[in-house]
C-alpha cells in the first residue's frame, strides 16, 4: 500500500490511500478513542496505520494486558501517570473490576499473577470505603474533598473503581453534610454502592442476650443518598455488628428515586429486618436481573409474598442466590416463572431430595451455573429407607421420570458431602439424565478445615455419567481461604 | 506427520505438526473438536486465530518450536508458593528471543499466549513488562515504553491527588 507523507510534528507518519484522504494526526485522534480489542484490528490492517499507532497502541494495549500482570498497587497508580493514554487504560480495569457482578467464576482460571492484581485492586478500592465500623480508620468524605480538590472538571471520576461504601446512618449532621456534598458532586461516576448500616452497640454483658440493645437504624436519609448517585448499576446493603437492630422511619418505595441502570440488589450481609429489603425490591424488582436474597431473614419466606407477587416483583430476574430460608419457602422456589441462568442455594436446613429436585426441575430450560452449598435430607417418611432404596422411593414420588434434563447447565458446585457416591446414588443415578452437557463440576467445602478427600473411585464413575464433563475440581477451605485441593481432568 | 493450518487475523497460513500445535492448549482443544466433527479421520485441521496478527503468530511459533521437548507445565504449576516457574525457566535463548522487541510487541505475545494458553511464554513476556512498571518512576516508564506526557493544564496534578489519596487510605 502507498501513502501519502506528512509530518505530524513528532517524526514522519504517512497516511494510508483513503478517499477522501485524512492526514495521519486525524486518523491518530479518531484511534485514541478506540476501544482497545478495535485498536488492536486496526493496527492488523496496515502498515501505516501500525506505525502511526504503535507508542499510542503500546498503552491501549495495557488495557487487555494489566490484568494478567502481577503489579502491586504503587505499580498500577503509577501507571496512570504516565500519559492520558495509560491513565484511561488503567481506569477503565479498574472501574470494570469495580462494578464487576459477584463473581461465580472460581479462582482456578485465575494465575498467580491475576490474583494479585486483583488484590492490589482491592487495596485501592478500601480508599473509597467512608463507612467503616471503627471511626478511627473510617475515610471522611469531608477529608476526600480537601485532599482530592472540589473543583474539579465534572467529567473527571475521583472514585477509581467507581465502587463506594457509604453509611446509612451518620453520626452528626456535619458528616452527612459533608457525604452530600460529596455525592452532589461526584456521586454521577459510582456505579456500585453498598450502604452499610454501622451499629455500633456496646454491650457490657455479652453473656446476658436479654440486655442486649437493639440498635436503632435511621433510614430517612436513604432516598436522598441515592438520589444523588443516579448512575449506579449495582447496590449492595449489608449490616455490621450484633444481629439485633431496629429500623426506625420506615421506607416507602415511591420515596425511592429513579435509577434507570441499577440491575443488581444484594442483601447478602443484611440482617435482621425485612422492611428494606421488601421495600428496595418492590421499587426496583422490575429491572433487577441478580438478586442476592438476605442471608437470616430471607424475602422470600415472607407470609404475603406468594408465587404471584414474587413473578410480578421480579419479572427479568436471571441470578439468584439464597442463602438461607424456611423450607416453607422452597415451594416457592419451585413455582416461580423466572428464567433462572444462575443459582446459589446455601444452607437450606429443612430441605429434602423432593424440594432439591422440584426446585432443579422448575429452572431446568434455563440454568447455565448451579451452586448447591447445602447437603440434602432424605424426607421423613424415607428415614427408614436404607440410601441404596432411596432411587426407587424418589421414582415412586415423582413418576417413571423425576428428572427433568437441565440441558443448559454448564458449571455445577456441590458440596463435598455428594462425593460420597452411596450416599448420594439417588443423585447420581439420574446425572445423565439431568446433566448430560456439564463441562465443569466443582466439590466445595464450607466448613474450616474440611479434610474430606474425593476417592478414585468416585472420581472415575462420575466421568462415566457424565461424558462432556472436563474436569472436576475439589476445593478446600483453609482459614476461610479457599484452596484448590485436588484437580481431576478427563484422561 | 500429522499436519495442522494455523491461520492468521490477517490471513497468513502456517503449517505446523500437530505435535508441536498440541502444546497450545487453545490448538489442542480446536484439534481435538476438529476431529470429533470430522468424517474423514485423515483430513488436515485448518484453525483460523481471528485475534492474533501473522507476526506475532509467527513468533508464538518459534517459541514453540524452540521448548517443543520441554515437559509441558500444568496451568496452576507453582501456584501455591505464587513464584511462578518464569525464572527457572527463562533460558539464554529466551533472553535473545525477547530482546529485540518493542514492548508493544511483548504486550500483544502475552495476549496472544494468554488466547493460545501456552503458560511458559505467557510467563516469561508478563515478567519483562512487570519488571519495566514494578519499581520505576513515572519517567522510567515513559522512557521504557517510549511515551510523552500528554497530560493538559491541572490533569497531572489531578491524577497525583487522586493516587495518593489511594496509597494513604
Amino acid at each position: 500500500m502507498s501513502g501519502n507523507s506528512k509530518d505530524s510534528g513528532n517524526g514522519t507518519f504517512t497516511s494510508p490511500n483513503t478517499h477522501p484522504y485524512l492526514p495521519p494526526e486525524i486518523w491518530a485522534k479518531i484511534f485514541r478513542d478506540l476501544p482497545a480489542h478495535d485498536l488492536l484490528s486496526v493496527t492488523a490492517t496496515c502498515l501505516e496505520w501500525k506505525e502511526l499507532l504503535s507508542s499510542d497502541r503500546t498503552f491501549a494495549l495495557l488495557e487487555l494486558v494489566l490484568p494478567l500482570l502481577n503489579l502491586n498497587k504503587h505499580a498500577i497508580l503509577t501507571c496512570r501517570e504516565v500519559s492520558r493514554g495509560a491513565k484511561k487504560s488503567v481506569d477503565i480495569v479498574l472501574e470494570s473490576l469495580g462494578t464487576e457482578e459477584y463473581n461465580y467464576t472460581y479462582e482456578h482460571q485465575d494465575s498467580i499473577g491475576e490474583r494479585n492484581f486483583k488484590s492490589a485492586f482491592q487495596q485501592i478500592n478500601n480508599a473509597y470505603c467512608f463507612s467503616n465500623f471503627f471511626p478511627v480508620v473510617r475515610n471522611s468524605a469531608q477529608s476526600f474533598m480537601n485532599r482530592v480538590g472540589e473543583n474539579r472538571n465534572r467529567k473527571d471520576n475521583p472514585f477509581l473503581t467507581r465502587n463506594i461504601d457509604i453509611p446509612i446512618n451518620f453520626e452528626s449532621d456535619a458528616t452527612f453534610t459533608a457525604m452530600e456534598r460529596m455525592l452532589t458532586l461526584f456521586g454521577h461516576h459510582v456505579w456500585d454502592l453498598s450502604i452499610t448500616a454501622d451499629i455500633n452497640v456496646i454491650n457490657e454483658d455479652e453473656e446476658d442476650e436479654d440486655n442486649w440493645v437493639r440498635a436503632v437504624i435511621s433510614t430517612i436519609k436513604l432516598p436522598r443518598l441515592l438520589q444523588l448517585v443516579p448512575n449506579l448499576k449495582n447496590l449492595r446493603f449489608s449490616s455490621s455488628g450484633p444481629e439485633n437492630m431496629l429500623l426506625v422511619g420506615g421506607i416507602r418505595p415511591n420515596q425511592l428515586p429513579e435509577l434507570p441502570n441499577l440491575v443488581t440488589l444484594s442483601f447478602e450481609d443484611w440482617f435482621d429486618d425485612q422492611s428494606l429489603p421488601f421495600a428496595v425490591l418492590c421499587r426496583y424488582g422490575h429491572q433487577i436481573t441478580r438478586w442476592n436474597d438476605c442471608q437470616n431473614s430471607s424475602v422470600l419466606q415472607l407470609d404475603d409474598l406468594a408465587v404471584d407477587g414474587l413473578n410480578n416483583m421480579l419479572p427479568s430476574l436471571k441470578k439468584l442466590q439464597v442463602s438461607s430460608t424456611l423450607a416453607s419457602a422452597l415451594p416457592k422456589l419451585a413455582n416461580v416463572n423466572w428464567k433462572l441462568e444462575e443459582l446459589t442455594i446455601e444452607s437450606f436446613y429443612q430441605w429434602t431430595t423432593k424440594d432439591l429436585l422440584n426446585i432443579i426441575n422448575n429452572f431446568s430450560q434455563t440454568l447455565i451455573k448451579l451452586k448447591i452449598k447445602a447437603t440434602v435430607n432424605y424426607p421423613e417418611r424415607w428415614d427408614t429407607v436404607k440410601p441404596e432404596s432411596l432411587f426407587d422411593a424418589i421414582s415412586e414420588l415423582f413418576g417413571s421420570s423425576p428428572c427433568k434434563a437441565v440441558p443448559k447447565l454448564q458449571v455445577l458446585s456441590l458440596n463435598v458431602a455428594f462425593a460420597e457416591i452411596e450416599e448420594y446414588n439417588w443423585f447420581w443415578k439420574y446425572a445423565y439424565t439431568m446433566f448430560g452437557h456439564l463441562r465443569e463440576l466443582h466439590f466445595d467445602t464450607f466448613l474450616w478445615s474440611d479434610e474430606r478427600s474425593i476417592n478414585e473411585l468416585s472420581v472415575e464413575y462420575i466421568f462415566q455419567k457424565l461424558p462432556n464433563l472436563e474436569r472436576i475440581m475439589h476445593w478446600t477451605n483453609f482459614n476461610g481461604e479457599k484452596l484448590l485441593h485436588d484437580m481431576f481432568a478427563r484422561d | 506427520m500429522a499436519l495442522v493450518r494455523v491461520i492468521s487475523s490477517d490471513g497468513a497460513a502456517f503449517l505446523v505438526s500437530q505435535r508441536l500445535a498440541k502444546r497450545s492448549g487453545k490448538l489442542k482443544t480446536e484439534i481435538e473438536t476438529f476431529r470429533k466433527s470430522s468424517d474423514n479421520s485423515e483430513a488436515q485441521p485448518e484453525i483460523r486465530i481471528v485475534t492474533i496478527r501473522a507476526e506475532i503468530l509467527r513468533l508464538v511459533l518459534q517459541w514453540l518450536q524452540q521448548h517443543q521437548n520441554d515437559p509441558v507445565l500444568p496451568a496452576n504449576q507453582n501456584e501455591q508458593d505464587g513464584r511462578g516457574d518464569a525464572e527457572m525457566g527463562q533460558s539464554q535463548w529466551d533472553r535473545d528471543f525477547l530482546a529485540p522487541m518493542d514492548l508493544g510487541i511483548v504486550m500483544e505475545l502475552i495476549l496472544a499466549a494468554n488466547h493460545l494458553e501456552v503458560k511458559g511464554l505467557l510467563d516469561i513476556t508478563c515478567k519483562l513488562v512487570e519488571s519495566k512498571i514494578t519499581g520505576r518512576t513515572v519517567d522510567e516508564i515513559r522512557t521504557a515504553f517510549k511515551l510523552k506526557s500528554d497530560f493538559k493544564g491541572n490533569e497531572e496534578e489531578q491524577t497525583r491527588l487522586e493516587n495518593r489519596w489511594c496509597v494513604e487510605n
